[in-house]
């Protein structure tokens, strides 16, 4: 079944289109490197060019991250970050009517224990257009899936690199927001390269769906995004974002310099 | 041959012809998409690789020459006069490298091979799936690498050293709580990034669909010898009750599957309840009379120590084996239809069992099989004149050693 709705995901990666761009999306860890600057964090990511900001709420057992996001949920999690005090900190976002969407990117217990509807009210109250939840595959993800058609929220699946037809094909039915598409198989962190056949990779996604595509998992350079501008429609930028905001005193700084320089590339 | 178990039917082999993702509401394969290719190829190639007469009499071959099954059923008679019972003993502490874990070790990995893994990864907390593990990787040449945490490394130094000596590499795993938990998470992270030509060898009947089941069949052949052996015995009897130490349940879980369906069979499992449910420092997940709550961890929806946020907790027991926060899908089905009972008793229940068993019967068990023989004497009053208890005794205890050591010279001071 095909969602019917549209929000505001939708129309940040029809502006990006228009403008010739891909969507930057930016990921943060709530909580890191300390609950009062994560407001200023997403207001400072979103008036640097930031389309759409990808909020992770911590989770204890991330078995999808690699090092550096693991760390930053572990010291948000000693920081006493709570789902409750995230969505405190996106309504507080929300408020102020900033250009960025947010979407959030948790693992699936933290949704079971919050109760999987009232999790989803929380998400669309607070204006959250998407969520992404890495350790959730397309089979056990039909009752959150239900919800989230019923409040408007898009679920964003995953395609990794070593798919196979038939299961691109259902993921691709399922489709709504951006595919999630992961660079090469592994957990989150930069690398060197971006993988070689991301072309037909996009390619073979494009025939079976018109959902737009937006690369993750290893991307931290203007270079990097630029080549992948020239394939996707969005580029999701984590561990290098995250690595520059170990230091209270200069993550807004350094936050507002490197969204201007990978908004920047050629 | 004219052994046992060439006198076995059918159900004595692996049977993957009718799985389901789920036990009741429990189970499930909460996994990256990443993985799902990986899952796909053992779902859809395990019914027909262990079909196979070639692969049965293979890991049958290894089971009897190399294994040593089946493992004796040991009448402790004097643990009977002791506690007023019939307590009989499965004896997996006699299986080769000293634990149950083998039996697992050697059916998924016979797999693996035949699936076209060269390369195979595992978690352990003890050291014994460890260990295990890399011995079935030196015996069929397939290379092995172990996550253990850090924590576990420095309590199972010599396990360690045994898994080296046996070709493996040891990684040691450094964050999180540094146990067991954070060791499967890093093992999921190495098989993400190399899922292609790897294979993740799962311990305990625990994680995502198929390895609940995958580690149950291959497990279960500890209840249906045991079966075997009391009856012939006792021809046409049942235990009273069969009796075992839940971690991840995948000894308990080997015991009780072939008794399930025999309803006058008492199925006990026995949690580690560390320094006591009020202390916080336990890994019991079923046996508290707090109601128990169930929740996603690597892979798999069961019942999970956590707190109201969904954060997993810490876990705590003496006895390694025993330390991890979720208890196996099965269990939690077998729990929640009141099938089986659960209890649970402290490290110094556990510490006393292992010395009961030691000094009446000069069988030194694994602290986390101590746990089943401390809740024997917790629940005797329960059992009658002339009852007929299995126990089973998942490991040996030399890996304990050392810990134990230690634990009686600070006691001295």
């Amino acid at each position: 079944m095909k969602n019917q709705f549209t929000n505001k995901l939708d129309k940040k990666f029809i502006d990006a289109k228009a403008r010739n761009r891909a969507a930057l999306m930016p990921f943060l860890t709530m909580g890191y490197p300390s609950q009062q600057l994560s407001l200023p964090l997403l207001e400072t990511l979103s008036e640097n060019g930031a389309d759409i900001i990808e909020v992770g709420i911590p989770y204890s057992d991330p078995v999808a991250d690699g090092p550096v996001i693991q760390a930053s949920s572990q010291i948000s999690l000693e920081n006493g970050t709570t789902p409750e005090k995230v969505f405190d900190i996106l309504a507080a976002y929300a408020e102020k009517k900033h250009s960025a969407t947010l979407v959030i990117m948790t693992y699936y217990n933290i949704l079971l224990q919050q109760g999987l509807e009232n999790f989803v009210r929380q998400c669309r109250d607070v204006g959250v257009t998407g969520i992404v939840v890495p350790d959730l595959p397309l089979e056990e993800s039909k009752m959150l899936k239900g919800l989230l058609d019923e409040y408007q929220v898009h679920l964003i699946h995953f395609v990794p690199p070593n798919i196979s037809e038939q299961r691109l094909e259902k993921i691709a039915k399922q489709a709504s927001g951006f595919i999630y598409l992961i660079s090469v198989t592994g957990v989150t962190g930069k690398r060197k390269q971006l993988p070689v056949n991301l072309g037909p990779l996009c390619s073979k996604i494009r025939e079976y769906t018109q959902t737009p595509i937006a690369l993750g998992f290893g991307i931290g350079s203007a270079e990097q995004v630029s080549q992948a501008a020239q394939e996707v429609d969005g580029v999701i930028i984590g561990s290098a974002l995250i690595e520059e905001l170990k230091e209270p005193q200069s993550a807004i700084d350094n936050a507002a310099i490197f969204m201007r320089e990978v908004s920047h590339y050629e | 041959m004219n052994s046992q178990l060439d006198t076995m039917d059918e159900t004595f082999y692996a049977n993957f012809s009718d799985m389901a993702s789920y036990y009741g509401a429990y189970g499930g394969c909460f996994v990256p998409e990443t993985l799902m290719p990986a899952i796909e190829g053992i779902v859809n190639q395990i019914d027909e690789i262990t079909r196979d007469e070639g692969f049965r009499s293979e890991l049958r071959g290894l089971l009897e020459e190399y294994v040593g099954r089946p493992t004796p059923l040991t009448y402790a008679k004097n643990l009977s006069q002791e506690l007023g019972f019939e307590i009989w003993l499965k004896r997996e502490d006699l299986a080769h490298t000293g634990a149950h874990k083998i039996n697992n070790a050697l059916g998924q990995a016979l797999l693996a091979k035949r699936m076209g893994k060269r390369r195979i990864i595992a978690e352990t907390g003890a050291g014994q799936h460890g260990v295990a593990t890399a011995t079935v990787c030196a015996l069929l040449g397939l290379d092995c690498t172990i996550y253990m945490g850090a924590v576990d490394v420095a309590r199972q130094q010599l396990n360690v050293f045994r898994m080296e000596m046996l070709g493996a590499t040891v990684v040691e795993v450094d964050n999180g709580t540094k146990t067991l938990k954070d060791a499967i998470n890093e093992a999921i992270r190495d098989w993400v990034t190399h899922v292609d030509d790897t294979y993740y060898l799962l311990g305990s009947a625990l994680g995502p669909h198929p390895y609940p089941v995958v580690v149950r069949e291959f497990q279960k052949v500890i209840g249906i010898e045991a079966k075997q052996a009391f009856q012939s015995k006792f021809p046409g009897e049942l235990p009273t009750a069969v009796v075992a130490c839940v971690g991840g349940g995948s000894n308990a879980i080997g015991l009780f599957h072939t008794f399930i369906h025999d309803p006058s069979v008492r199925l006990i499992g026995i949690e580690a309840e560390g320094d006591g449910i009020q202390s916080g420092r336990h890994s019991v997940r079923l046996a508290s009379s707090v109601d128990p709550k169930a929740g996603v961890l690597q892979g798999c929806y069961s019942f999970l120590m956590q707190n109201s946020d969904g954060q997993v907790e810490e876990t705590h027991s003496i006895a390694p084996g025993l330390d991890y926060a979720m208890v196996g899908p099965e269990h939690a089905q077998l729990w929640q239809q009141k099938r089986a009972e659960y209890h649970s008793v402290k490290d110094e229940e556990a510490l006393e069992g292992l010395k009961l068993l030691t000094r009446t019967e000069g069988i030194i068990p694994a602290l986390e099989s101590a746990h089943a023989i401390a809740g024997l004497v917790k629940l005797k009053d329960t059992f009658l004149q002339g009852d007929r208890v299995i126990v089973n005794i998942s490991g040996r205890g030399d890996k304990d050693m050392m810990a134990i050591f230690e634990r009686s010279k600070k006691k001295d001071k």
